[in-house]
């Protein structure tokens, strides 16, 4: 026999419990760790004696502050202009035929010691030295690749 | 048969069938082409244009572009490429890919993947907004235009599959947007909120409100730190493949927490099945797919958006046990030794028959299986019903009587080919959305004619080509008449009669006295209007009646319900595509929980109780000896609670306080029983009558099967965990077993479903393997699973073969006294689900349908000095209920409305219902009622706010049109022909 009732006794001893229940899960996972979770609070109590833990957690705390001032910081033109150039860089990277960067390299360090060398020895160049140069084959090979390369330099210029 | 083509692909040769669309074939051999705005469910839209490919040296769209012999097609040739990335370009001219921290990153974005699959690495034209303010007026979803790529796909779906007609684009704007009716806000509009337009948009442009800021890692970033990280991708200006690739990482981090899982719906009976996106115990969004084999992408407000009451507050979360005034909570243990002990009593001193069981029709197969079991095997009682005796039971009898299965003839594809669809008492756009919008679709794009018969001027009505507004009650007399018109016009099948059907001879006899002229004197019908619609199911190619609580709520609801089914046979509209009755059912599982023996006649599986070889087998499965004698009804135990002969109750979600007819009555009665448990997920006005309330989980939180309309089994995946300690209805029932000393030991719900296979014909190739993901049989199911989409092509389901005509008669109305002279019709609207219990937890579903009201004509309004929001009170012999009016032409002369969802003293319609039922199965004739009116306060407040869509003023047209697009000034064709499709 039961008229109809709308009042439901608030379960304060289930709170309890289903905050025990919820404790116990963590002191179970916490006891599986036992070596990490050590090292970590060896870490953290380090941090914290050093200041850095609350310099970090500030640093968190404001983290929206902190993102929009260093997101501000970048928008600049300065800034957005290296990004850029950086970048364009590493497009340039990706381009380069690495043999080709290798030959260039290893062409780099011999003319390097020749012309070691020949600082030493103090000659000096004249005119007629300079046509006969021109001859050398060696000579004449680089130079080549200087007038082809500053002639594709000058074609990338023009777009 | 179709002829087959020979065609050139990317080099191969290909056989295909023809007709067969580009776009479609490759989708088929898995080719990943790109596409943005086309879909299947949706056909060609022609708007996006990155779908081009290259054939016989011209560029043709692959959606619309049908493969005849000897075609070459390139699909990446540098000429269709071009092409591609020209269209991709103008699109990201819309479009911010901002992906990274966009809450639609989460793998199935099309933009997106569309971009990636292209390989674009930079857009020629920059992006620009397009000026228009982001539209958050909704309280479910946004539409942000600075995002919007102008694919249409959202029109398409308004207008021609959920066929609401509020979406176009306008396309003579300089600036082209998308517009709801004619130019207003999204809340002020016609949207129905169905939400389907936020499921199909490609992008992130209309968004789900429950996704913002929380589906992504970093998307709740705010506004003003949010742009500026945007404008510093801008200006630094990454190759895109770089932004691809860090917006990867982030989807598939987010995909870690983001679950997904499949679910079937809740609410009606349509059985829409989609994934639900959980993040923790979070519900982010609904997500139809084109894999849900009866909805496909479509949705209704309630199962895309009315998913609140699952982390409601006033969940239950605890077993209650009463102790003087008040629920105290208690341990599993404590409440079900109780329940065993006083319900072990009872039966022990009074036997099984002392005690009653209601089951619930919401809970799945498996629950309502275990329900029946422990009627019969623990507590052996055959008192145990559902609510379909308060709705579907006579059109079942009907069907049971006529053709040999209650159930739907067919599918909805059955439905939505038929030549033509009469829809009888029923309100299908808000009680079955999905379903009423392939019937409005087919009407739209394919020509299906159209016949509605009702008190209530709805929106089928609205749409239908003949509109019948016969005399409450009577329309077994005019079903009946055009039976008679039909075979007198010798317009009826003879042969199949002649071939299927028994009793022809007897039913002529019936017909004699249903002349034209008796129909039109009964119900008031014309002759013209009842000859046509004889004329037009002459016509046509398949004829589906669909119908619902306007005929079975009735006195005469199973005679009504069997006359429907005459109609059917002598037009030879049974065991044919296209045809057959369609008894629509209102909740998600009814079907399923008849199916299950939840009826006091019926063992599961649709065996009757009656049948020697049928409860043999359930005895000696059970060990038990079950009664051949029928158990009661929800009616007859109510009766027998005041005969103080059944002294306990075990009722699993239903309010039966608030939806059985006469709650005045019915409250009183549940007081007296002696001992009553309640398991329901909240503390409705049925529990506030119980000794101990059980908490149980709701379909999102547990495994299961669903048994929709259309008679198709579908899985259910547990997406959350049971909330606090609530638990699952078949663990609940378990347990009552367990302590009552029987143990069954299911772990699973598939174990039920294998016992029930076992037992069941119908059922016996039902299993969980097969019904995995979004597969589904409808049955019944032969063992090596073939299922019956379509029933009765080879028989009827009677030992002979054949069907039979019914020969029940007119049953007139009840009689009230002449102070009670106005109709009072009532049911359920869209936004609100039954008398409101889960739905009136959503904030937005209460906000744009508050709360229950009356609806009045214009004529009788000026009659009575009434006004809208005048404070009137209806009062039947039963009780009184006191609401505001709402003035409509929904409604005529002295017939009234009122909708059922009210779980409140003050306005639930079934305090003013009476006892008096259908004369075959009970079902209360809430349809029925007759009231008079007092009025109170002739000034008050609007009960429909303004921003209700039954305000505004839709907008049809065929599609999102692009042909205005092709016209613009700076349309540039990319595609060497622009053709119109035609609409398949």
């Amino acid at each position: 026999m039961a008229k109809p009732i709308t009042k439901v006794e608030a379960p304060v001893f289930n709170e309890k419990e289903k905050q025990n229940q919820a404790l116990e899960k963590v002191l179970q996972d916490l006891s599986r760790n036992t070596d990490g979770i050590k090292e970590t609070i060896k870490l953290l109590q380090e941090l914290h004696e050093s200041g850095i833990l609350g310099a970090i957690n500030n640093l968190v705390e404001a983290k929206e502050d902190v993102a929009k001032i260093a997101v501000e910081q970048m928008l600049r033109p300065p800034v957005t202009n290296a990004l850029n150039n950086a970048m364009a860089a590493a497009g340039v990277l990706t381009e380069l035929d690495p043999e080709i960067t290798k030959k260039l390299v290893g062409g780099l360090s011999t003319g390097l010691q020749r012309a070691e060398e020949g600082l030493r020895a103090n000659k000096k160049v004249n005119v007629f030295d300079l046509v006969k140069l021109i001859r050398d084959p060696d000579v004449n090979r680089v130079v080549r690749f200087s007038i082809d390369l500053l002639k594709g330099l000058g074609e990338g210029l023009k777009d | 048969m179709a002829k087959t083509v020979r065609v050139k692909i990317n080099g191969q040769q290909h056989k295909v069938e023809q007709g067969t669309r580009i776009l479609d074939y490759l989708l088929k051999q898995e080719v990943d082409h790109p596409h943005i705005c086309y879909s299947e469910v949706l056909g060609p839209i022609q708007t996006c244009d990155t779908c081009m490919c290259e054939i016989d040296g011209t560029i043709m769209r692959a959606c619309s572009t049908e493969i005849e012999e000897g075609m070459n097609i390139l699909t990446s040739s540098e000429l269709a490429k071009a092409a591609q990335t020209e269209a991709m370009d103008r699109i990201l001219e819309n479009h911010l890919l901002y992906c990274t921290v966009c809450d639609n990153n989460n793998g199935n974005c099309r933009v997106h993947n569309t971009a990636e699959l292209l390989e674009i690495e930079h857009q020629t034209r920059p992006y620009r907004g397009k000026g228009y303010e982001v539209d958050m007026s909704h309280p479910f979803y946004r539409y942000d235009p600075d995002q919007c790529i102008l694919c249409g796909r959202c029109v398409e779906v308004c207008q021609d599959l959920q066929v609401n007609e509020t979406l176009s684009i306008d396309w003579e704007r300089e600036m082209p947007r998308v517009v709801w009716d004619d130019g207003k806000s999204i809340n002020e509009s016609s949207c129905v909120s169905c939400g389907q337009c936020a499921t199909v948009c490609p992008c992130n442009a209309l968004m789900e409100k429950s996704m913002l800021g929380e589906a992504g890692l970093m998307t709740a970033i705010p506004k003003d730190l949010l742009d500026p990280m945007v404008e510093l991708i801008k200006e630094v200006e990454p190759d895109y493949k770089t932004i691809f690739a860090l917006s990867e990482v982030e989807a598939a981090a987010r995909d870690k927490r983001t679950k997904k899982t499949k679910t079937v719906c809740t609410f009606c009976g349509v059985g829409c099945s989609f994934e639900v996106w959980t993040k923790g115990r979070e519900i982010l969004k609904i997500e139809p797919t084109e894999n849900g084999p009866v909805n496909s992408v479509s949705t209704c407000v309630k199962g895309k958006f009315g998913w609140d009451f699952v982390n409601s507050e006033q969940r239950l979360t605890t077993p209650l046990i009463r102790k003087g005034d008040a629920f105290v909570p208690a341990t599993w243990d404590e409440a079900l030794t109780l329940i065993a002990e006083k319900m072990g009593n009872l039966k022990q001193i009074y036997g099984g028959h002392s005690l009653g069981f209601v089951s619930s029709s919401k809970t799945t197969n498996e629950d309502a299986y275990l329900m029946q079991k422990l009627a019969r095997q623990v507590f052996e009682s055959n008192n145990i019903d559902n609510c379909s005796r308060y709705c579907q039971s006579p059109a079942t009898d009907g069907l049971l009587s006529t053709v040999g299965y209650g159930g739907d003839s067919g599918t909805i594809k059955d439905i939505a080919r038929a030549g033509l669809v009469i829809i009888i008492g029923a309100n299908p756009t808000e009680g079955h959305p999905v379903l009423a919008t392939r019937v409005k679709r087919a009407k739209k794009l394919h020509g299906q004619k159209l016949i509605v018969s009702d008190l209530r001027k709805h929106e089928m009505a609205e749409r239908s080509d003949l509109f019948l507004h016969p005399k409450q009650g009577t329309d077994y007399v005019w079903i009946t008449a055009i039976a008679k018109y039909i075979i007198d016009q010798g317009w009826h099948d003879e042969m199949f009669i002649k071939k299927h059907v028994n009793q022809y001879h007897e039913y002529l006899e019936l017909l004699e006295k249903y002349t034209l002229e008796y129909a039109e004197e009964i119900t008031g019908l014309s002759k013209e209007y009842l000859i046509e619609t004889a004329k037009m199911i002459y016509k046509a190619d398949g004829t589906c009646i669909l119908w619902g609580m306007g005929v079975t709520q009735n006195v005469s609801g199973s005679h009504t319900s069997a006359a429907i089914a005459n109609l059917l046979l002598v037009t030879g509209n049974f065991g044919r595509p296209g045809a057959g009755a369609y008894p629509l059912r209102g909740h998600n599982n009814v079907q399923g929980s008849c199916d299950m023996g939840t009826l006091p006649q019926w063992l599961p599986g649709n065996q009757r109780l009656s049948d020697d070889r049928a409860r043999e087998k359930f005895e000696q499965a059970y060990g038990v000896k079950i009664s051949k004698k029928p158990g009661l009804t929800n009616i007859e135990m109510l009766e027998a609670v005041e005969k103080g002969e059944l002294k306990a109750m075990y009722l699993m979600g239903e309010d039966m306080a608030w939806v059985d007819s006469n709650s005045n009555h019915v409250h009183e009665t549940l007081s007296k029983l002696e001992f009553f448990v309640v398991q329901d997920i909240f503390l409705t006005k049925t529990a506030q009558f119980a000794d101990v309330i059980l908490p149980a989980a709701p379909s999102l939180e547990k495994d299961g099967t669903f048994t929709n309309t259309e008679r198709r089994i579908q899985r259910l995946y547990r997406a959350l965990d049971p909330l606090g300690e609530s638990k699952p209805d078949w663990w609940i029932i378990q347990q009552i077993a367990k302590y009552m000393g029987v143990n069954w030991n299911y772990e699973h719900p598939k174990e039920i479903m294998e016992e029930l296979a076992d037992l069941a014909p119908i059922f016996a190739g039902v299993s969980y393997e097969r019904l995995e993901g979004w597969n589904s049989l409808i049955w019944p199911v032969q063992k090596d699973g073939t299922d019956e989409p379509l029933l009765y092509t080879k028989r009827f389901n009677f030992p002979d073969g054949k069907a039979r005509f019914s020969l029940v008669e007119y049953v007139p109305p009840i009689e009230f006294a002449h102070e009670f002279d106005l109709t009072l019709n009532n049911g359920r609207l869209l936004e609100h689900f039954h008398e409101g219990n889960m739905t009136n937890k959503s904030k937005g579903i209460q906000y744009k349908l508050p709360e229950v009201f009356v609806e009045i004509s214009p004529e009788l309004s000026k009659e009575r000095g009434i006004q809208d929001g005048s404070l009137v009170r209806l009062v039947s012999p039963y009780g009184a209920i006191k609401l505001r009016s709402l003035v409509t032409d929904r409604v005529q002369g002295k017939e009234l409305y009122v909708p059922m969802h009210s779980a409140s003293h003050e306005n639930a319609i079934n305090l003013l219902t009476g006892s008096v039922g259908d004369v075959r199965t009970q079902t209360p004739a809430y349809k029925q009622t007759k009231v008079k009116m007092e009025l109170i306060n002739v000034k008050g407040s609007k009960p429909l706010p303004l921003y209700n869509p039954r305000y505004a003023k839709r907008n049809p047209q065929l599609g999102v049109q692009v042909e205005r697009k092709w016209k613009r000034n700076d349309y540039e064709p990319i595609a060497d022909l622009n053709i119109s499709v035609d609409r398949k």
